[in-house]
C-alpha cells in the first residue's frame, strides 16, 4: 500500500515541504527536496559571501570535484541533520586572512538561514560554522609575463 | 490479482491499456517549459531503490510510474533553477503532470510525487522572451 515510502539512505535524505497542486482541496502528492540540493544552496551562498575563500577541503581536489560534477568534496564540507521539522547545518569554511572571524559567521549563518527558506521552504534551525583553515588574499599580478614586475 | 466475479472491473479493464513508457512521455511533455524546471535528473538513487525493490516499478530514470489496475502513481525527479521556489516549481509540475496524464489516459492518477534533487542555474537567460511563440524551433 505504501509505495512512497522514504527508504533513502542517510545522505540521500530530504525534507518533504508543503505547497504541493490540490484537486479539491486534497494534495495529489508530495514534493521533497533532497538533502543534495540544500548543498548545492548552502555552497553556493557561502561561496557568494565576501571573506569566504573556499568550503573546507583541498583545493586541488575541489576543483576536480567541480569539474567531474562530483558531489563528494561538497557532501563533505556540508553536513545536513535532519530533525522534526526542520534541519541544522554544519559547514566548514576556509575565510580569507584579513576578515574577521564574527561577523562573518554571522553573515554566513544569516544568510544560509535566509536562502534555504526563501528557496526550499525548509527551516534551519541552526547553522556551525567549522573554520578548518585559513588563506591568503589571491594576489593579482600573477608574475606571467606581463613585464609590470621590474619597472624601469 | 482482481476478483474474477467481478465483471465491470474485467470491463474496464480490457477496455484499453496505456503502457507506462506513455506516461512517463507525456509527463516529460508536460514539465517542459515550466518556469524554475532546469533539467530531469539522472537519478541513481531511484534507479537503486528500483533494483533493490524489484517488482512492479518502471523507471526512466527521472520518472518512475507505479501502476496498480487504472491507478498510476509518480515520482518525478527535477532539478530545480538556482533561485526560484522549489515548492512552486513542484506544484507546478503536480498540476501540469496531472491534467495532462488524466486528459490524455483516462487513468486514476493516485499520487505525483516531485522530488528536487538538486538545483542549478537555468541555461537560457530569456526572461523577457518567454512571451515569444515558441512554435517555431530554430536550429
Amino acid at each position: 500500500m505504501s509505495n512512497t515510502q522514504q527508504t533513502r539512505s542517510a545522505s540521500d535524505s530530504s525534507s518533504t515541504v508543503p505547497g504541493a497542486y490540490e484537486i479539491n482541496g486534497a494534495a495529489v502528492g508530495t514534493i521533497r527536496i533532497l538533502d543534495g540540493a540544500i548543498s548545492t544552496i548552502i555552497k553556493r551562498t557561502v561561496l557568494g559571501i565576501e571573506g569566504v575563500a573556499r568550503l573546507s577541503g583541498s583545493s586541488l581536489i575541489d576543483d576536480f570535484a567541480d569539474l567531474v560534477r562530483s558531489k563528494r568534496m561538497q557532501d563533505r564540507s556540508i553536513q545536513i541533520e535532519h530533525s522534526d521539522d526542520s534541519i541544522s547545518v554544519t559547514v566548514a569554511v576556509n575565510p580569507y586572512y584579513g576578515y574577521k572571524f564574527p561577523p562573518l559567521i554571522a553573515e554566513i549563518q544569516n544568510k544560509v538561514i535566509e536562502t534555504v527558506l526563501e528557496m526550499t521552504g525548509v527551516t534551519v534551525s541552526s547553522v556551525n560554522v567549522d573554520i578548518r583553515g585559513i588563506e591568503d588574499l589571491p594576489v593579482n599580478d600573477e608574475t606571467d609575463g606581463n613585464g609590470k614586475n621590474e619597472p624601469d | 490479482m482482481a476478483d474474477k466475479k467481478d465483471t465491470s472491473k474485467q470491463a474496464a479493464e480490457s477496455a484499453y491499456k496505456v503502457h507506462e513508457s506513455v506516461v512517463i512521455s507525456l509527463a516529460r511533455k508536460a514539465i517542459e517549459g515550466i518556469p524554475g524546471f532546469v533539467r530531469f535528473s539522472g537519478s541513481s538513487i531511484v534507479s537503486e531503490l528500483a533494483d533493490l525493490v524489484g517488482g512492479r516499478r518502471h523507471f526512466d530514470k527521472s520518472v518512475v510510474v507505479t501502476e496498480s489496475g487504472n491507478d498510476v502513481s509518480l515520482e518525478i525527479l527535477i532539478v530545480a533553477a538556482y533561485g526560484s521556489n522549489f515548492a512552486e516549481v513542484a506544484a507546478a509540475v503536480q498540476k501540469a503532470v496531472y491534467h495532462l496524464v488524466a486528459d490524455v489516459t483516462g487513468l486514476n492518477i493516485k499520487s505525483i510525487d516531485v522530488v528536487v534533487t538538486d538545483t542549478e542555474d537555468v541555461k537560457a537567460e530569456s526572461q523577457d522572451e518567454a512571451d515569444v511563440v515558441e512554435g517555431e524551433v530554430v536550429q
